[in-house]
């Protein structure tokens, strides 16, 4: 746990008067406030810092003993306090558990942790004026899909906070698409609404289909004889086999638009993307003689 | 689902801020406030973003007029990760088979 110049985060003298910390506070803020810096990690970790430096630094009290001890903050009288109060304390936030597929979970901004070393050194966070004092925090958390699970319409159950939750899972969710779960967030304070829960869905790379938007992409191997005299082939597609024609002299990477085939399109019951094949024709390899004869042949004709 | 309502009043005293200032929000068209009864209320889905504008306002002293402006460029930041989060995606593909 290192010590942190609070003064360097802001960017200011040690005389700074508390006008002056403020002032500062309030012009680094408007750069890494989360509200205007969405999904960036460094930005809500800078502005923890500086709610941090602005809280000591703008209470006489924290600021004097803080500018007492300093870097040998060790020696301050609450250390030992504050590091038993820590250790009374210090269990963890459990999260999930259901799914098996849920992952990392994080509160919004104002939920966080003040670091290490302000813990020490003044005990557990006062609550500063950055807490939502109505509705509950919101939480975010991630859910990693495979395509195919994407594809139909499922239920997924999990528990967050000691509340089961049940969700129902559209077909067609998009990779990176957010849902909001209304009051599955943080109890709310004072009487208002408990937070959400605000879920991304990260969908997995399939080995064999490629989705793009609501179409899909399939690359499928067929050999030299069906292509050149045409013939039938079944392909596996998310809805099931179908039989497709292979039109007589077909070309190595020509593409088929198959209608309705591919990704059902979200909340739209009934309507799907299209299914795109390129045929890839495979050669014959370890021929025998007497093929090798008949290629000669043809070859010659 | 019916629409859950909290009065102006009392986000005010909870937030300890003025009415002017939510007053200035409706104007510019950032909130939506529904007369109930006698009451002006907003509804619960608008909380979030109204506790947003709260704290730009009084932690950072943005005015309503630079409120609005966060507000259209963050829509803008919003369209723009979504698109880029798209062409990773397709990205991702070309890479993976190259």
């Amino acid at each position: 746990m290192a010590f942190i110049d609070y003064y360097q985060v802001l960017g200011i003298k040690k005389d700074a008067t508390t006008e002056e910390v403020k002032k500062a506070y309030r012009k680094l803020a408007r750069k890494y406030h989360p509200d205007l810096n969405p999904d960036d990690q460094e930005a809500k970790a800078k502005f923890q810092q500086l709610n941090e430096a602005q809280e000591v630094l703008t209470d006489p009290e924290k600021r004097k003993q803080y500018d007492k001890y300093g870097e040998n903050w060790k020696h301050g009288e609450q250390y030992e306090q504050a590091q038993r109060a820590q250790e009374a304390q210090g269990q963890q936030y459990q999260y999930g558990g259901g799914g098996g597929n849920w992952q990392d979970y994080s509160g919004n901004f104002d939920d966080g942790q003040f670091s290490d070393f302000f813990e020490s050194m003044f005990g557990s966070r006062s609550g500063g004026g950055r807490q939502s004092v109505f509705k509950g925090q919101d939480y975010n958390a991630e859910l990693s899909l495979s395509l195919r699970e994407a594809y139909t319409t499922h239920q997924q159950s999990f528990t967050i906070n000691g509340k089961n939750v049940r969700i129902t899972v559209n077909a067609g969710i998009a990779q990176g698409q957010k849902i909001k779960l209304k009051g599955y967030g943080a109890p709310g304070m004072n009487g208002g609404p408990a937070g959400d829960l605000y879920l991304t869905f990260h969908i997995k790379e399939d080995p064999l289909f490629r989705r793009e938007g609501d179409n899909l992409y399939l690359h499928m191997d067929i050999d030299l004889y069906t292509a050149v005299l045409g013939g039938e082939v079944t392909v596996d597609t998310l809805a099931g086999q179908i039989k497709l024609k292979v039109k007589p002299e077909t070309q190595n990477g020509t593409k088929l638009r198959l209608k309705a085939k591919g990704f059902p399109v979200y909340k739209k019951e009934g309507q799907f993307g299209d299914l795109y094949i390129t045929f890839n024709v495979k050669l014959p390899t370890q021929l025998s003689d007497k093929q090798k004869e008949l290629f000669a042949q043809l070859a010659a004709s | 689902m019916a629409t859950e309502l909290i009065t102006i009043t009392e986000y005010c005293i909870h937030h300890r801020t003025e009415v002017s200032f939510i007053d200035e929000l409706e104007q510019s068209g950032l909130i939506h406030i529904i007369q109930q009864d006698e009451e002006r209320c907003i509804d619960y889905d608008q909380l979030d973003q109204l506790e947003s504008y709260t704290r730009w306002y009084q932690d950072l002293d943005i005015n309503v007029a630079g409120i609005e402006t966060i507000h259209h460029l963050l829509q803008k930041i919003g369209a723009l990760q979504q698109q880029v989060r798209t062409l990773e995606a397709g990205l991702s593909h070309y890479e993976a088979g190259a």
